[in-house]
């Protein structure tokens, strides 16, 4: 089985670039032979990888701890459930998750029926990109390697177990999105060298992509979102983001996703911004292998660390040549690429686009130099200097306020050329309604200026998609005679692609307020103290009533304190922050948070330690509105989905917005 | 037409301008860490002003955790691999990160005390025996015998 799952690989090394050389002679030489020879050549490279996956699978099941990887990340006591997400735990299990969900995707693409130009080519680019991870894997990180010393035949009888910090359902979920999304940005790369590569100058490889693109970016979302949840959980810190290196490597890619999300409809509308579009996607494509590249070469100190080796060197060989033939491309074919019409007007929704993609990528650009700020000083300085969260806030603070700003203005500013007197009539009662927002907080004792600054955007924004939501229902229920409810719902539907936008926009917002109200009012404290005392923090109060054990399954024991957690002086919940013990892992146990959660804050308390004199140290935080974070993220998540729900409605663009607009405007 | 494209260049080189303050001025503002190793925080290296970030071994087996200080405080010593009878004493007030004990290497960011101790604020660790453990079969063998090993073909 394991020979047959590494065979595999190898042959799938073959077959992938068999693939690219049937596609090319069959595009050049126009023999549909060869073109149906390399769409076999994907599908056999996807069955291949999933050979590979279904061994590796197996093995992890049934628990043959003579393979290394499944040494290594499991043992007897492990739930089915962890056992399965122990598949991308390591190295090789996560690559060869990464080499399915690619061959996959090559397969929809080559097997697409809507592009029948472009497709050999896109298919192309994909195959070269599985052929490098085929022989990653191969030559590299073998998953089936046997344990050092092993024989044939000898049974190893158990293994070293999972890590008690991965076994959470975190673990399940935050890799395979993360990875959905970071493959996924692989396509749309693919179609734009393709474009690129065969000098088609419209915007067909976006109209073609444009699904992908979202999938692969709402997906990224989630996996930074149920990461943060993850951090936020398991690692008793109180946190959820820390600006470690792998974090920024996944949020620099979806910064600069966004704004190629944002930048396209301008293209698609106006027939601008073409070099942007395209430098756009490949950048955030290279920012995805290099992000891989960063967790996977140990250059960089971070918590997801990875052991080094030569995996590193040929990732980063592979990312600059990506790199390098999209630039050439890029710049071979800029005559190509010529806009057809250029901007006339500071005022207008071109423009705000423009800005809200400079805002983007100037984040992008940001982060991606704090995190690699080490390297740069090394190289340049001698000496290593690491810049950690307090340069990261200080420049994601402004950008991200003026984003969220941008989010409230750009989608009621008109094309090609607003008046001021309609930016007055569009904005005014929310600009006034964000100033009193500001001001009633300051009374109220909010006097952090970011703070402050955060809230009246918040407000600004959410009143203006909700007043734009409100004028389309009335002007709806003008022209039809439906009832509001209805218009309403209808015009939601009708324009799926754009009330989804404004459903992840207020997605976004309520982040925006979760994330505020936590880096700027959060408390902590860290106490000991024994049963029968109490902590408190801000209004509250926790009384420590027990230390106890107690026998979690088979393999788990917890030690749990009972506290009782009151607000000014009433009683409001239980908790029982743990510290559960596994079997195989005596020495690390893993913390559960005790955690009363409510609209307004959380209450976060740790059991860190305890000695036999029954000195009890607990960590405890108030984090204010954690909740909307999460809230927030599951509404941009249900947005996306209602964007992309097929059927009529789905398709409806820009050119259906401007006629809305008009009737609207003529009412 | 000309003239609406220079004023639209002119506002995106002043909001590149703009971000580019931003970067810098956060740079100079935020504390940035040096790098330094044991042998250099102990040969006197660092100095009282600066903040620095260590990344070496870390003796996590006589850590001393004294829960009743406020703040709580936990001590450990630091050392090079390439030398580890020179070790560095740590102090952190915070509790135990929960794989404490298993940690083989650490990551601490601070200032040095006027005692010449380390006064860490991060504490970062990594435990490699479980993330993914170190290639322990000779480094020297290429991918195909390393291959040929791991089905029993050679030994």
């Amino acid at each position: 089985m394991a020979e047959v799952g590494y065979l595999a690989l190898v042959l799938g090394l073959f077959i992938s670039l068999y693939g690219i050389i049937a596609f090319v002679i069959g595009v050049t030489k126009k023999n549909p032979a060869f073109l149906a020879s390399g769409k076999g050549a994907s599908l056999a490279a996807a069955v291949l990888s999933s050979v590979t996956t279904v061994a590796l699978l197996y093995f992890l099941m049934s628990g043959d701890y003579s393979i290394n990887y499944v040494y290594e990340y499991t043992s007897k006591d492990l739930p089915v459930f962890y056992r399965f997400a122990a598949f991308w735990a390591g190295n090789a299990g996560s690559l060869l998750l990464w080499l399915f969900l690619l061959t996959w995707y090559t397969v929809i693409v080559a097997f697409s029926k809507k592009t029948k130009q472009l497709t050999p080519y896109a298919s192309s680019i994909l195959l070269f990109n599985s052929a490098f991870f085929f022989f990653v894997l191969a030559f590299l990180v073998n998953p089936f390697e046997r344990v050092p010393g092993w024989t044939p035949g000898a049974v190893v009888p158990d293994g070293a177990g999972m890590n008690p910090m991965l076994q959470n359902p975190g673990m399940v979920f935050h890799p395979l999105t993360t990875y959905l999304g970071y493959v996924g940005f692989a396509v749309p790369f693919a179609y734009a060298m393709t474009a690129l590569l065969t000098k088609t100058a419209d915007d067909e490889w976006i109209k073609v992509t444009r699904r992908w693109t979202i999938m692969a970016w709402a997906f990224l979302s989630l996996g930074n979102l149920w990461g943060a949840q993850w951090a936020y959980t398991e690692l008793g810190w109180g946190g959820y983001w820390g600006w470690d290196p792998v974090e920024n490597a996944s949020f620099i890619p979806w910064l600069t996703g966004s704004a190629f999300l944002h930048s396209v409809m301008v293209q698609e509308r106006k027939d601008m911004l073409k070099v942007w579009n395209v430098t756009l996607i490949a950048i955030t494509y290279v920012l995805t292998l290099f992000g891989t590249f960063l967790v996977r070469s140990g250059v960089l100190t971070s918590v997801h660390a990875f052991s080094g080796g030569p995996l590193g060197r040929y990732f980063l060989a592979f990312t600059v040549f990506m790199l390098f033939a999209a630039i050439f491309l890029i710049v071979d074919r800029r005559k190509l690429l010529s806009q057809a019409r250029s901007f006339e007007s500071f005022l207008s929704k071109e423009s705000s686009f423009l800005l809200n993609n400079l805002v983007l990528v100037g984040l992008a650009f940001a982060v991606f130099w704090g995190t690699i700020y080490p390297l740069i000083s090394e190289a340049v300085r001698g000496v290593k200097v690491t810049v950690g969260a307090p340069f990261f806030n200080s420049v994601s603070a402004p950008l991200g306020l003026a984003l969220f700003l941008l989010m409230g203005v750009c989608p009621l500013i008109a094309w090609r050329k607003a008046t001021l007197k309609n930016l007055v009539q569009n904005f005014q009662w929310s600009a006034v309604g964000a100033v009193a927002v500001a001001v009633v907080l300051f009374f109220m004792g909010i006097r952090k200026p970011y703070a402050l600054a955060s809230y009246g955007i918040a407000f600004f924004t959410i009143a203006t998609i909700l007043m734009e939501i409100f004028r389309g229902t009335r002007v709806r229920h003008r022209l039809t005679g439906e009832s509001y409810p209805v218009s309403f719902i209808r015009l939601l539907v009708r324009n799926r692609r754009r009330h989804g936008g404004y459903i992840i926009h207020l997605g976004l917002v309520l982040m925006l307020i979760g994330i505020t109200g936590s880096q700027a009012y959060n408390l902590d404290t860290t106490k000991t103290i024994k049963v029968g005392e109490s902590l408190s923090i801000g209004q509250y109060s926790l009384s420590f009533n027990n230390l106890a054990e107690k026998k979690l399954t088979s393999d788990k024991d917890a030690v749990y304190a009972d506290m009782t957690v009151s607000k000014n002086g009433a009683y409001v919940a239980q908790i029982e922050p743990q510290k559960v013990f596994y079997a195989t892992a005596p020495d690390q146990p893993e913390s559960v948070v005790g955690l009363y959660s409510t609209a307004k804050e959380d209450v976060y308390v740790v059991l860190a330690s305890w000695d036999q004199n029954g000195n009890t140290t607990f960590k405890a935080f108030v984090n204010p509105l954690v909740i909307w974070l999460w809230i927030g993220g599951y509404i941009l998540v249900f947005g996306t989905i209602f964007a992309l729900w097929p059927g009529r409605g789905s398709q409806a663009g820009s050119k259906y917005v401007r006629s809305e607009r008009l009737a609207q405007e003529a009412v | 037409m000309k003239g609406k494209n220079v004023k639209i260049t002119a506002g995106v080189l002043v909001i590149v301008a703009a971000i580019a303050y931003l970067i810098i001025s956060g740079m100079s503002s935020a504390t940035p860490a040096y790098a330094l190793t044991v042998q250099q925080a102990l040969a006197g290296q660092g100095t009282a002003d600066k903040y620095y970030r260590i990344e070496a071994n870390i003796d996590a087996a006589h850590a001393q955790w004294n829960g009743d200080k406020t703040p709580v405080e936990l001590k450990f010593d630091l050392y090079d691999p390439s030398n580890p009878e020179k070790k560095l004493t740590v102090i952190y007030n915070d509790v135990k990160p929960d794989n404490f004990s298993e940690a083989t290497q650490a990551v601490v960011q601070g200032k040095f005390n006027p005692d010449g101790t380390f006064h860490a604020d991060q504490l970062l660790l990594k435990c490699p025996s479980k993330y993914e453990a170190e290639n322990t079969t000779s480094n020297n063998d290429g991918p195909v015998t390393k291959f040929l090993k791991s089905l029993g073909l050679k030994s």
